[in-house]
Order: structure tokens, then sequence, then C-alpha cells
């Protein structure tokens, strides 16, 4: 006991990529797709639906999440309450969601109730009534959301960063308000739903313990293919960033919200992974040089984060962070001198292997557990990638180099890259 | 079922040790009961900050995180009014160097001047990000003011006032962490792919020599409320919004476990009664929420509604009067019964799939006694009969001893 030497840590032995099962896969005769992963320690099933219904198909603001939420409030059978009482009766979990390509409804619950929560779920998916009562609350609801919204400076730096990245004319800068919320209209939902929740493009994931009822349930929700084209999602060209600070005034705010914005790659650019080093360097985690510099050095903010996110066909290197208002311009310039330094400085090596093991870490963590892994793997399909892509992430953070770094910030890091924006009391 | 094993070191270090091969990982969980609970009058938020602090250098480890990095690992922490929690999930091989870490800081920190300044900086931040730049930030704060009186419970973990964080000493610091950072004051529990016999060597290794040194001071108990209380403010914000509190018993009684199941009668999910009856099939509340606190010392049942326009929070106190009449009045279903005894079975199954919770609970669950709680509590939710519920509402949800806020948008 007396001979320990807590001067010494003990040794660290080298994270290996963890044993990873793949996907059992079925095409369905309605051409969707089922994946499933049979596992986990507890007696649970998750079963996500991942449609090609997200925002890229719609003509009208906040139709495509309208829609789904939508879905779950009544069918030609059932209510509103009768749905989410049945849903909740069997200890189920039940959430929506949808980005620009996709709309995602996830259900949970334990296995021995899974299938009768399913067929509740079933039941939305084909025959939803979208009621006008229930659309009318949606509506009112969300339009108090936004109230809300529109008085933090973090949403609201969001669109101001939209009216400076597109152009004129393009839907996507148009910031959402009461009035879009409004016009939505029930047929609009009804056509949505028609054209887009179908069985192309549609992938289910079922992950943990079921049992083949509920598989054969899922093989049998569509029987025929339909033919229901998607409109070309064509992004329009970024506008140009103009090395300005662009503020908006919120006078109750105590704080300002800093977001700046440049152009990054999707999954499928070859530059990908090594660049989602270089952004966890520079601000992916607490050991990251924004993290040590602007809060754990000088104590400017209580959080500051850099993050690389992307769609099938757009992708955006951000850097936000909330600090003092009379501040925000000493946190831009320490930001930007982080990026030069980034460029114009080789990663040391010790700093390298120190972002190595986060980003093995990292990898490692998300197989943690049954649902995890396929939560991961099924986004590797969504995203048109190799389900072994956490292979070529795991050969990336091995043969990542300081020159490599260097070369990758500047071309993506260059401070002049970036749109500024700032919402608060500025 | 999490079966564990469990053993307390000579210096008080209680150490809990749940084996689950399924996972590459480990959790290694330190839960200290020491929390704004903890605090003086004079010092609030000091609990939180001191939080921050243990990340700020120990006596043999200048910078925590990098160590940790190194392995693959991640860590964070949290803190509550009772307690306040580190946690390390590391890849399971390196689950010595959590042991090394977390014994370093609790042995001693490194009290530099820096890491106080730097911190206190970024918890002042903190305060703003989260409570004073956003709506309804102050909510914390007005509810706990209005709802006790003497306890420490009345004022939130981020603290009362930015100046308290601002002024504190260094001698403060010290004092503090010499008072509850102690082995003694402390669980710690390992949850992930590892063996029960070399964490318990781990333990000892580590930890094993660590004096026991914590001083538990008395803390007021918080009279028993006789009287309705009202506080009526204006804000900037969007919406009006309504809590309604009353006292109940703390996390051990049996009125904690009925207060739980009768929360998730009113406000568990969108088929809940609140949910249904002020929100989806009338449109008065655009949000109704209903809780319980489950606490070392007596907690609270709340319950908090956000009207639409055009209803007042007197229409909806009325309403949520009502709907706990029907409470009263037995007025349950067997079918909505179970559907509530569902839920707390398949929260207990989702629960029990990570490690990081599963090691968190069990720390929780011993320092309220008995980490076994982690099998057993599900089962005495399960156990809660309407005539219970009956009872509690009657005896617990008065409106003539119920503290109300009335927060008006100005707008």
């Amino acid at each position: 006991m007396n001979s320990l030497d807590r001067t010494k840590a003990p040794q660290v032995y080298p994270i290996t990529l963890p044993e990873i099962g793949y996907f059992e896969r079925e095409t369905l005769a309605s051409g969707a797709k089922l994946y499933t992963l049979r596992g986990g320690s507890q007696p649970i099933t998750q079963i996500i639906f991942s449609f090609d219904a997200g925002r890229r198909c719609q003509d009208a603001q906040t139709l495509a999440n309208t829609t789904l939420n939508m879905m779950f409030e009544g069918t030609t059978t059932r209510t509103t309450a009768q749905i989410s009482t049945e849903v909740e009766y069997y200890g189920a979990d039940l959430n929506v969601d949808s980005n620009m390509d996709n709309a995602r409804i996830s259900l949970s619950a334990p296995t021995k109730f899974i299938s009768q929560a399913l067929e509740v779920v079933v039941d939305c998916l084909l025959h939803p009534t979208f009621p006008q009562k229930e659309l009318t609350r949606s509506k009112d609801v969300r339009s108090e959301q936004l109230k809300y919204n529109l008085m933090r400076s973090e949403y609201v730096v969001g669109d101001v960063m939209k009216s400076l990245v597109w152009p004129e004319g393009c839907d996507y800068r148009i910031p959402l308000t009461h009035k879009a919320i409004h016009a939505l209209k029930r047929e609009q939902l009804i056509e949505f739903h028609k054209n887009f929740f179908t069985p192309e493009g549609l992938s289910i994931f079922v992950a943990g313990q079921p049992d083949e009822a509920v598989l054969d349930m899922l093989r049998n929700i569509y029987t025929q293919p339909t033919h229901n084209e998607r409109p070309a999602y064509i992004p329009p060209k970024r506008n140009a960033p103009d090395g300005k600070v662009h503020t908006k005034k919120l006078p109750q705010s105590t704080q300002c919200t800093i977001l700046m914005k440049a152009e990054g790659v999707t999954a499928k650019h070859p530059d990908y992974t090594d660049l989602s080093i270089l952004i966890a360097l520079f601000g992916g985690y607490f050991g990251s040089r924004l993290m040590k510099n602007i809060r754990e050095d000088k104590g400017l903010t209580y959080g500051i984060s850099a993050s690389l996110i992307y769609d099938s066909k757009t992708a955006s290197i951000n850097v936000q962070s909330s600090v003092d208002s009379e501040r925000y311009k000493l946190v831009i310039d320490e930001i930007k001198k982080e990026m030069q330094r980034l460029i114009d400085e080789p990663v040391s090596t010790e700093e390298l292997e120190q972002v190595k093991s986060y980003c093995r870490g990292s990898v490692a963590s998300v197989y943690s557990d049954i649902f995890n892994t396929a939560r991961n793997l099924g986004g590797f399909i969504i995203d048109d990638l190799s389900e072994d892509f956490v292979k070529v992430q795991w050969n990336s953070v091995d043969n990542i180099t300081p020159a490599r770094l260097q070369q990758l910030a500047t071309q993506y890091l260059r401070p002049e890259l970036f749109h500024i924006a700032v919402a608060g009391n500025v | 079922m999490i079966d564990f094993q469990r053993k307390k070191l000579s210096n008080g270090l209680t150490v809990i040790v749940h084996e689950d091969h399924s996972t590459p990982l480990c959790a290694v969980n330190t839960l200290y009961k020491v929390g704004s609970r903890n605090e003086q009058p004079h010092l609030t938020g000091f609990a939180h900050l001191f939080e921050h602090l243990m990340f700020g250098g120990s006596v043999n480890v200048p910078d925590f995180d990098k160590i940790l990095q190194a392995t693959g690992g991640e860590n964070n922490a949290y803190t509550t009014a009772d307690y306040t929690n580190y946690y390390e999930v590391v890849p399971a091989q390196n689950v010595e160097t959590a042991f090394y870490l977390e014994s370093d800081r609790m042995l001693s920190l490194a009290f530099t001047p820096k890491s106080l300044e730097v911190q206190r900086k970024v918890v002042i931040e903190e305060f703003h990000q989260r409570y004073l730049n956003r709506p309804y930030g102050d909510i914390g704060h007005l509810m706990r003011d209005i709802s006790y009186k003497v306890h420490p419970y009345r004022w939130p973990t981020i603290g009362l006032d930015v100046e308290h964080i601002a002024k504190a000493t260094m001698d403060d610091v010290r004092q503090f962490f010499f008072d509850n950072y102690a082995p003694d004051n402390a669980y710690l529990a390992v949850a992930g792919n590892v063996d029960t016999e070399k964490i318990f060597a781990l333990a000892e290794k580590w930890f094993g020599s660590i004096e026991r040194h914590a001083v538990r001071r008395e803390i007021a108990a918080e009279p028993e409320q006789t009287e309705r209380r009202e506080m009526r403010v204006e804000r900037e914000v969007p919406s009006d919004y309504l809590a309604i509190i009353w006292h109940i018993g703390d996390r051990l009684s049996h009125d904690f476990y009925v207060g739980d199941i009768a929360t998730d009668i009113l406000a568990y999910g969108s088929s809940s009664r609140l949910m249904q009856r002020l929100c989806i099939d009338n449109n008065i509340c655009s949000e109704v929420n209903a809780t319980v606190g489950g606490n070392i010392d007596p907690g609270t049942l709340m319950l908090q509604a956000v009207p639409m326009p055009g209803h007042s929070l007197e229409e909806v106190e009325d309403l949520l009067y009502k709907q706990l009449q029907q409470l009263a009045n037995g007025d349950i279903s067997d079918y909505e019964f179970q559907k509530v005894k569902n839920n707390v079975y398949s929260r207990q199954l989702f629960d029990n799939v990570d490690v990081k919770n599963k090691a968190a609970s069990l720390a929780l669950y011993e320092m309220f006694g008995d980490a076994h709680m982690i099998n057993t509590d599900p089962l005495r939710l399960q156990n809660v009969t309407i005539a219970e519920i009956s009872d509690f509402v009657q005896r617990t949800c008065d409106p003539s001893k119920a503290s109300v806020l009335y927060y008006k948008s100005k707008q």
C-alpha cells in the first residue's frame, strides 16, 4: 500500500475497434429494405422506419415535419387519444423526427408488447386522416414555440445565418414565420403523405430481441411497390462570405450567441473522415483548441464547439458559442486565431495522439449497446455508405498526420471562408 | 434484474460492481453526498462551482482531461440539490486510469488560483446562458423561493446570485473540499465489462489509503406549510406560465412512490390526463407537466402549465384542481392504471441498457440507503394502489396550502 506511486498514471492499453455485428438484410416485395440486428441484455425491441420524405420533398415550410407528426393524430379507426393511449399502454416509446433527406419514426417497447404497439403505428402509417381539429391545435402550439424561440439568441442567430449563406430568392434563407405555420392546409398533408410515405426509399431497422411475429408484420406493411418520384435535390450555390460580423439585436438578452459557418463536405467526400478529426481537434471535444483557449484558459464562455454537419448534398462547418455581450468581438478574434494557428503550425505529436484517442473512444462508444450500434450502422446505410464505414473512420484515425491536418486546415478553416452572425444584446 | 457486489472499505468508501459483458466499455461513477443542500445562504452555487474546480487539477494530476482522453474515455459531472456526481466511461481495459484520476482528486485538489479565477468566470457565463439569457430562465429560482422558507432547497444549484460565485475565495474552496470530498461521503459504482474482484482490488489500491474526514452539519428542517402562498411576477416572455407546488415526503417515504404514480397518471405521455384534457381536447394549454422531487429531505409535487392565448392562469389553475379532485375521488380506471404500471416496467428496462445509467443508479440508490433499490424500486411503484393515490391527493393537494406562481407575460 505504501509503495503506491501516484505520480505515475497506470498503463494505457490500446483502444481496439469493437467486434461489430452486421444487419441481416432483406429486400421486401414492396421494395422496402428490412435490416435486423439481434442481441442486447434487456428484452426490448427497437424499430426505426426511415422514409425518403424529408424537407427536400416539401414545397411549403414545415410541410414534411408537420405531415410526419400529424400521422399519429388520427386514423380511419383511431382518434388521437386512442393512438397515444394504446401506444403508451404497451409501455412503448414513440418518437418522430425529420431532416433534409428523411423522416424517421422510432418505436421501442418491451418485446412482449412490441407487436401490439407496432400494430398501432402501422395503422398510422397507412391510414392517417389528418383531422382538421388536431392540425389547428398543432399549428397553434407550433406558433407558441416559435414565439419562444424568437426570444432566444441561440435560435435567432440561425435565422441570421440563413440569410447570409443562401442567395436571394432561395427557400432555404426564409426564416420560419407564424404566417407560414398557419398557411398549411390539411390537403397538403394528405398529398405529401400519399406521395412520399411510400415504400421506395424506405428502410426499416430492427434491433434488440424481436420475435418472428413482429418481423412478419414488418415484412407485410406494404405489399406492392410504388413509383413516386422525389423532386430533384439541387441546392443553390452559397453566397461568398463578406468578412463582416452581421448582428441582430435582442434587447432582453444578457448574452449574445456567435455562429460562424463555412462550407464542409458530406460523408461521401474523400476528405470527410480526416476533416472530422481536424474539427474534433479544433472544437469537437473538451480537450479541443477552442475549449482549452476560450473556456479553460480565458473563462470567456460556458461552452464553445465546432462541428461538421451534412445532409446528402450540403455540408457545413459550424462554430457556436454564447458569450458576454461585451466580449463577442474578442471571442471571434480568438476563434480566428485558432483557425490560423492550425493553418500556420503543425500539430504536435502529443496533441495528435490525444485527439486520436478521443476519436477512437468516440467510435468505440457508439458500439456500446445493441441500440446505439443499430442506429449508427443504420445511419451509414441511410447515408449510402458502406456498413463497414467505421473501418474507414478507424483507418483515418490511424493514418492521419500533422501535415494532412495542416493541409485540411488550409483548405477548410481559413477565417475568410466563414460567414459570421451574432444575435443578442449587441 | 441487475446483479451486483458491494464492499465497504475501512475508510468508509462504498464500492459497488455490476458486471455487464455485453459491452466493451466500463462506467466508473463517483457520487459525493454534497449538493446545494449543503451550502450556506451567503455562498450559494458553491457545490456546483466546486464541481467545475474538480477538473482544474489535483495534487498529482495537473490535467485531468488529458489523461482521461488518452484512454479513449469520456467524462463529465453534474450537481443536484443533494449530491454531485462524476463519471468516466472508458474502454474496459483502461478502467484503472479512472481509479487513478478519481482517487487523486479525492485525495486533494491542486487549489491553483488560476483554476478558481477561470471557473468562476465559466460558471457565471453558465448562469447567464442557462438562466438569465433565456425566457422563463428564472422560474426555478422563483418556485424554490416561494415553496421553501428555511431549508437550502430554497435556492437552485446554480445559486441565488451571480455575486455569490464571483466572491468565492480560495479559503472557501479548501474548507468545502475538506468537509465534503472524503471517502466516507462518497459512493463508487462500476458497471461494465469488468471482473468484480479486480475492481475491488483496484478500489483498495487507489482509494484505500485516503483518510476519512467528512464533516456533517445540521441542515435546518423546513417547517410544515400551513398557508397558501402566491407570487405574481411579470416578465418579457411570450406566454403566461403557472406553477402549483405542494410539499411531500422524502425520497424513501411511501408518499414519494404514490406521488410518482399520481403524477404519471396526470402528465406522463400524450395520453395522460392533463395532456388530453387541457392540451388535446380543448386547446387550453400548450404545455403541461406534473412531477415529484425525490430528495434526501422532504421534496415537492409540482404542476406546471402554459396557457394558450385567451386562457387565464386562474382558469387553468381551477382546471388543474378539478383534475386533482378526480384523483382524490379515486376516479381511475383499471386500464389507465395498468398503462401507468406498464410504463414503470418499460422504463426500468430502458434505464438498464446503458452502463453509465446503471452505474449512476447504483451509486445513487446506495446514497439513499441501499443499491438493491435498483431492483426493488420498480416493484414498490407497481404495488401502489388506487386507494393510496386517492388518500395521497386528498392529504397533499390542498389549494389552501399550495404555493402558486403566476408568471405573466408583459406582451
